[in-house]
């Protein structure tokens, strides 16, 4: 029998950022926006984020 | 009073499910996976490669039909559309290229404020692969933002 295993949704997705500011000052603000099929990653990033004040 | 104490009694779940409630969404949208399967076809794909970067300055939480960013930046701060053109990489995240890898830089010509951002197949207009919302990223001029994309496969 054969067996056919496809998944409908990528791993990870994200959008990390570095801002450089006119000044030369770098702020690297990290993964601003994520999503991972594991809810307990999605999870944990929402919970860093949210400790480091980044919403 | 009492009203007070029971949102003052909200337990580790309630706080978590607020929490989650101000999650930043970010989507590999439907059109995405059209996008996806049409650069698999022919020696020379008729699909073109979404690595074209662009920004947003709406609020909305982005969601997988999406085709459009919130109120993308196509006049006013930036001539244009913002959009940059980026060749796109593979990396590897866990196995050996199994991620599709695009880096934008965009420097501001005045003051903006991003809150979302996506990678399209053309210069203009065009099909959404990806999509972000996020907490507002403030720029002034001359400031530069890099934002690093990244669709893992495995």
């Amino acid at each position: 029998m054969s067996d056919l295993q496809v998944h409908g949704r990528p791993v990870m997705i994200s959008i990390t950022a570095v801002v450089t500011r006119a000044d030369g000052t770098v702020e690297d603000l990290g993964a601003v926006s994520y999503w991972h099929r594991s809810p307990i990653r999605r999870w944990a990033w929402a919970i860093r984020r949210y400790l480091q004040g980044g919403g | 009073m009492e009203r007070t104490l029971v949102l003052g009694g909200l337990g580790p779940l309630d706080r978590l499910a607020g929490l989650l409630g101000q999650l930043a969404a970010t989507v590999f949208s439907t059109s995405g996976k059209a996008i996806c399967s049409g650069r698999l076809i022919g020696a020379t794909p008729s699909q073109a490669e979404p690595k074209f970067a662009a920004l947003g300055s709406g609020a909305g939480t982005a969601v997988v039909g999406d085709t459009t960013l919130f109120t993308e930046f196509t006049v006013g701060t930036w001539t244009g559309y913002a959009r940059t053109s980026n060749a796109g990489t593979q990396v590897t995240t866990i196995l050996t290229n199994d991620t599709y890898q695009n880096v934008a830089v965009f420097t501001a010509p005045g003051a903006a404020a991003v809150t979302n951002a996506g990678l399209f197949d053309a210069l203009t207009v065009g099909n959404l692969l990806i999509k972000g919302d996020f907490a507002t990223i403030n720029l002034a001029l001359n400031d530069t933002l890099t934002l690093t994309f990244k669709l893992q496969f495995a």
